[in-house]
């Protein structure tokens, strides 16, 4: 007998196998295929309706962020206003700080006048000088208001921190801020006297329409804040930022948020397939996998595109469990020729590892079991929310957008009623989640100016199918839960 | 040098070339040509890298869809219309494969290293089911690189890039593999020497 080398073995394999036609119908094969082809365009159908919804979305927050002008709360378009004039972001603030006190029509006049200014150069210049000395004052004045409020509202915190040694501490404050105030008021009330009495004698003595814009602010500002010096309460104080100036320190802190939420979901599955065995899989898994529970952890970053909206990124870890009772062939025992091969069957998950050869079954050993599965999903989420009611301390807001499954693991164990147990690797059963849907209600409770308690029910859907064995029903999840944790704003 | 059927060709060239035109320019019914043409050749590439005939359905179905939405770059002077659809298909197969995470596993020693002959004549009676059923039986790790390199003419560099192994790993399980596929046969010789039923 002549053995043959195993290249002349392996060439005859690749010669007999890489012409071989398998036996297939094509008619239902094509059919199939055109099945499936219509499948991936509907899915890439979906894929292009989200990614438009989130186009528009975005598109309607920039609108609502931008459309809006939060410092004349939408009186005048100040966007408006620049894109006719194109002026320099310097001019721009100025500008805005015009706003406060003048409307369109007013500038006209203003403008008007200039043209027909009776003054020399030299007169203009050195009211010019004049006129720039008090706006600098009139910062620093300013400036000096900011810190003092706020100092007042860190003590105003600290009053309320519910000790007696602060309350005490906080009173002897409150003394020395009242004192301070008074005396503030009265030197922004005397330098905005002045500046408006100098900018009404040059009102229509400038030439230059930067020269305009740096001193016509003033008397306008001037009068409002005057108006509102006289009638404040001690909480409207900030108003007067407001007016002259959008302040800084409120525009741009608060701006980023970071969560830790933890909670449970009850997942529900919606099984689709066109697989002719789906039917049968279906009934047999039906009665067995209805209810997931979830447990989850999730942290994130809220930044917030306007006051009350804000878009999220979140990092959403889950452990999913199902204990199903089974029954299953544990083991098989396979002969031939005096040679006993073994193999351990693992029909829950449906993958039965096959014999090959002749051999005969000899033996088989059936049994009553628990099958134990354990799924860890780690999501990446993007979402966009908005805060739509603000009662004392409570907020109420929604929020949706879409979770990305981009890790998943499975693990399971048959435990049979001897306690014996089986690692079972079922990769290909489950766990291949892709693109979800998420829609969530956001019930937040205020503790302090950056510390918010956020209970969060919600619901996903997942768009992609969790099983990832195309052989097996294509089951989706959907998902209810509560979340619940804190929220920091920066 | 690989052994390519062009039996296909010599009597349909004119018109696989028409199909190819046709399917370029998006016609259904060239497509549905094309399919009907190869879809059983691609099968059985399919079948090599998947062990359950619905996932090699699936495959072959994902495979047209990448040949129809790529056939437009086919370029009919660097290759056959099939050879250039095995390779999109066996390239379908590897990114099924990579989203499983193929583990290269050893296998038992004893049971692999079995050394019987056998017979040219012997492997020639048994049928191609029979090898396809064979080459099921190897370890996912060991029939991907079998098929990889033995059937699809694809070297050991490419391979460990394709699968993200070594070289030395990709040699090794292919050695086993072979060793596997030797023990497999050689029951199947067996047993038509000794009249058992194959």
């Amino acid at each position: 007998m002549f053995g043959m080398e195993n290249k002349d073995l392996h060439k005859i394999i690749e010669e007999r196998i890489n012409d071989y036609a398998s036996p297939l119908d094509v008619d239902v094969a094509w059919s199939a295929f055109g099945e499936r082809k219509q499948r991936e365009k509907d899915r890439r159908k979906r894929y292009f309706l989200l990614l438009l919804f989130l186009f528009l979305l975005f598109g309607t927050c920039t609108v609502f962020y931008f459309g809006t002008d939060q410092v004349t709360g939408g009186k005048t378009n100040a966007f408006a206003m620049e894109k006719e004039s194109g002026i320099t972001p310097l001019e721009r603030e100025e500008k805005q700080i015009t706003h406060q006190g003048i409307t369109d029509s007013q500038l006209s006049i203003i403008d008007k006048a200039e043209s027909t200014s009776p003054l020399t150069k030299r007169e203009r210049k050195s009211e010019v000088e004049l006129a720039s000395s008090r706006v600098t004052e009139l910062k620093k004045l300013k400036k000096l208001e900011e810190n003092f409020y706020e100092q007042q509202a860190e003590t105003s915190v600290l009053g309320t921190k519910g000790e007696e040694g602060n309350k005490e501490v906080a009173n002897s404050e409150t003394v020395t801020i009242n004192e301070k105030s008074t005396k503030i008021t009265k030197e922004v009330k005397s330098t905005l006297s002045e500046v408006a009495s100098i900018n009404s004698k040059t009102i229509a003595n400038t030439s230059s329409s930067k020269e305009a814009q740096q001193k016509f602010i003033i008397p306008f500002v001037a009068q409002r804040s005057l108006e509102l010096l006289e009638k404040r309460t001690p909480r409207q104080k900030l108003y007067f930022h407001q007016l002259t100036k959008p302040p800084s320190a409120v525009r741009t802190s608060r701006k980023l948020e970071t969560y830790v939420l933890g909670g449970l979901y009850r997942s529900q599955q919606k099984f689709s397939a066109t697989k002719s065995e789906a039917e049968a899989y279906q009934e047999r898994r039906s009665n067995s996998e209805t209810n997931l529970e979830t447990y989850a952890l999730e942290l994130g970053i809220n930044y917030y595109l306007a006051k009350r909206s804000f878009i999220g990124f979140g990092i959403h870890y889950a452990q999913w469990y199902d204990r199903l009772d089974i029954q299953y062939d544990r083991e098989r025992v396979y002969e031939f020729e005096n040679v006993v091969v073994k193999t351990i069957k693992r029909q829950p998950q449906g993958t039965i590892d096959e014999i090959y050869g002749d051999t005969t079954i000899v033996g088989v050993e059936t049994v009553l079991a628990k099958y134990y599965n354990t799924y860890t999903t780690i999501s990446g989420s993007l979402i966009f929310g908005h805060y739509f009611l603000q009662k004392n301390r409570f907020l109420l807001g929604l929020s949706g957008g879409l979770n990305y499954n981009f890790q998943a693991e499975t693990k399971g164990k048959i435990a049979a009623g001897t306690g014996e147990e089986m690692v079972i690797n079922n990769d290909n059963y489950r766990a291949a989640f892709g693109l979800g849907v998420a829609m969530n209600i956001h019930l937040d409770y205020k503790i302090n100016a950056r510390l918010y308690l956020e209970v969060r029910p919600g619901a996903n859907y997942w768009l992609s199918s969790i099983t990832k064995d195309n052989d097996r029903l294509q089951a989706h999840l959907y998902q209810f839960g509560l979340m619940t944790g804190l929220k920091y704003r920066f | 040098m690989k052994i390519i059927n062009l039996s296909i060709f010599n009597k349909k060239s004119k018109s696989i070339s028409a199909i190819v035109e046709g399917c370029q320019q998006n016609d259904a019914s060239c497509q549905e040509l094309l399919f009907k043409t190869y879809a059983p050749k691609l099968l059985t590439l399919c079948r090599r890298y998947e062990q359950s005939s619905f996932g090699a359905q699936d495959i072959l179905q994902e495979s047209f869809i990448a040949i129809f939405k790529n056939i437009k770059q086919y370029d009919s002077t660097k290759a056959t219309v099939e050879t250039w659809m095995k390779k999109i298909a066996v390239n379908t197969a590897l990114k099924v494969l990579r989203k499983r995470k193929v583990r290269f596993v050893e296998m038992e020693e004893e049971y692999i290293n079995i050394k019987e002959d056998v017979l040219v004549e012997d492997v020639e009676q048994i049928s191609e089911e029979y090898i396809l059923e064979v080459l099921k039986t190897l370890p996912l790790g060991y029939r991907t690189v079998f098929n990889l390199y033995v059937i699809d003419g694809v070297s050991h560099r490419e391979i460990a890039e394709a699968l993200s192994i070594s070289e030395s790993t990709s040699k090794s399980q292919l050695s086993k593999a072979k060793k596997m596929i030797r023990t497999q046969l050689k029951i199947k010789t067996n047993n038509k020497k000794s009249g058992y039923p194959s």
